[in-house]
């Protein structure tokens, strides 16, 4: 092959763009219909789903939530939250160890958005790839457990520096792990001096009406 | 870890970019560092995903764009050496604005005449 018939195209496109097109869509069917999206991204086990539970309990009568829960295999979270809210379906990924936008797309189809005023997306626990995929939310929460250890802001910094809101759960076993305090939050406020931190616990019930009031400041905007 | 996914897309953009009775030589990608991509899973994924006749044999250049931050209070811009400390070596606060390090971005494409279709083919270009 000579090297004249070598022809040069200038592209420019965005190899995500397919899944940035269906969040901006996402986005705004959900402003159209008045609702405010969360996407929740945490580890598996730091207590997402029960931290929904008690959100749900708080926010019931007060707001009409629906929840997409991402998860690999089982529908076990969306039947834990179904006792809380009838807007719930549970999106299988399979193998994929987080969410695109072609799911909560599908997964609007599950619900009656019309009847909504948030939307919690409770992300497949992961702290990774959730971070580069946009699903159409209005904010991002990063959630982290003390059982985890106080490294994870400075191990994974992508979601620090993604998120809205940092939610640090399980506070009620502070006395029992080993967990600098202080290091979490150097390390946390090196990447984000700003970003906000609720401590939780679904135990003690600590924090969860200062997290139940942040949502609700955001549906105020 | 979602590189095979990203090469998919990738692969489907460059056939769709490429003009009729050409294959690509190389492609050229941009991934910001900020995205959790590898470039050696990248090329990994490449060798697997393009095997068809228009990307068989095609080069893959993965090029990683550093993360550009924008401070909020003092608007200095600076490249972080490390995503772990975002401080502003101005002012000393870490409010960095990304401005650039997000994204994956098919850059440019070079294509060649696939031998038996009709653009400037010659008998050099033939196998």
């Amino acid at each position: 092959m000579s090297e004249q018939n070598v022809m040069e195209i200038q592209v420019v496109e965005n190899v995500k763009k397919i899944n940035d097109e269906v969040a901006d869509l996402n986005r705004a069917s959900l402003n159209r219909h008045g609702v405010l999206c969360v996407n929740l991204m945490g580890s598996p086990g730091c207590g997402k789903t029960t931290l929904l539970e008690d959100t749900l309990k708080k926010l019931s009568g007060a707001m009409t939530v629906g929840v997409l829960t991402g998860d690999l295999a089982t529908t076990r979270d969306a039947r834990r939250l179904a006792h809380y809210t009838d807007q719930v379906a549970q999106i299988n990924t399979g193998r994929a160890c987080h969410l695109e936008a072609n799911q909560i797309r599908k997964g609007f189809d599950l619900l009656d958005l019309a009847a909504l005023d948030l939307l919690i997306i409770e992300n497949v626990g992961n702290l990774i790839c959730p971070v580069s995929w946009d699903l159409g939310q209005h904010a991002r929460v990063g959630m982290f457990s003390v059982t985890e250890g106080d490294d994870k802001p400075a191990k994974h910094p992508y979601i620090v520096l993604a998120s809205d809101l940092v939610l640090l759960n399980k506070v009620d076993l502070l006395p029992y792990v080993t967990f600098d305090s202080d290091r979490f939050y150097a390390d946390l406020r090196s990447i984000r001096d700003d970003l906000e931190v609720i401590q939780t616990s679904a135990i003690s019930g600590e924090g969860l009406d200062k997290w139940v009031s942040w949502i609700r400041s955001l549906r105020d905007i | 870890m979602h590189e095979m996914s990203i090469i998919q897309s990738l692969a489907d953009s460059v056939i769709e970019h490429l003009p009729t009775g050409t294959r690509a030589e190389k492609v050229v990608v941009e991934v910001g560092s900020l995205e959790h991509l590898d470039a050696d899973v990248m090329q990994f994924a490449w060798a697997g995903v393009a095997r068809g006749p228009l990307l068989r044999d095609a080069e893959l250049v993965v090029e990683t764009i550093d993360v550009l931050v924008g401070c909020g209070i003092c608007k200095r811009e600076y490249s972080p050496a490390n995503p772990t400390y975002l401080v502003c070596p101005n002012c000393q606060h870490a409010r960095p604005e990304v401005i650039r390090g997000w994204g994956v971005m098919l850059r440019t494409i070079e294509a060649s005449p696939r031998a038996g279709h009709g653009v400037a083919e010659t008998s050099e270009a033939v196998g």
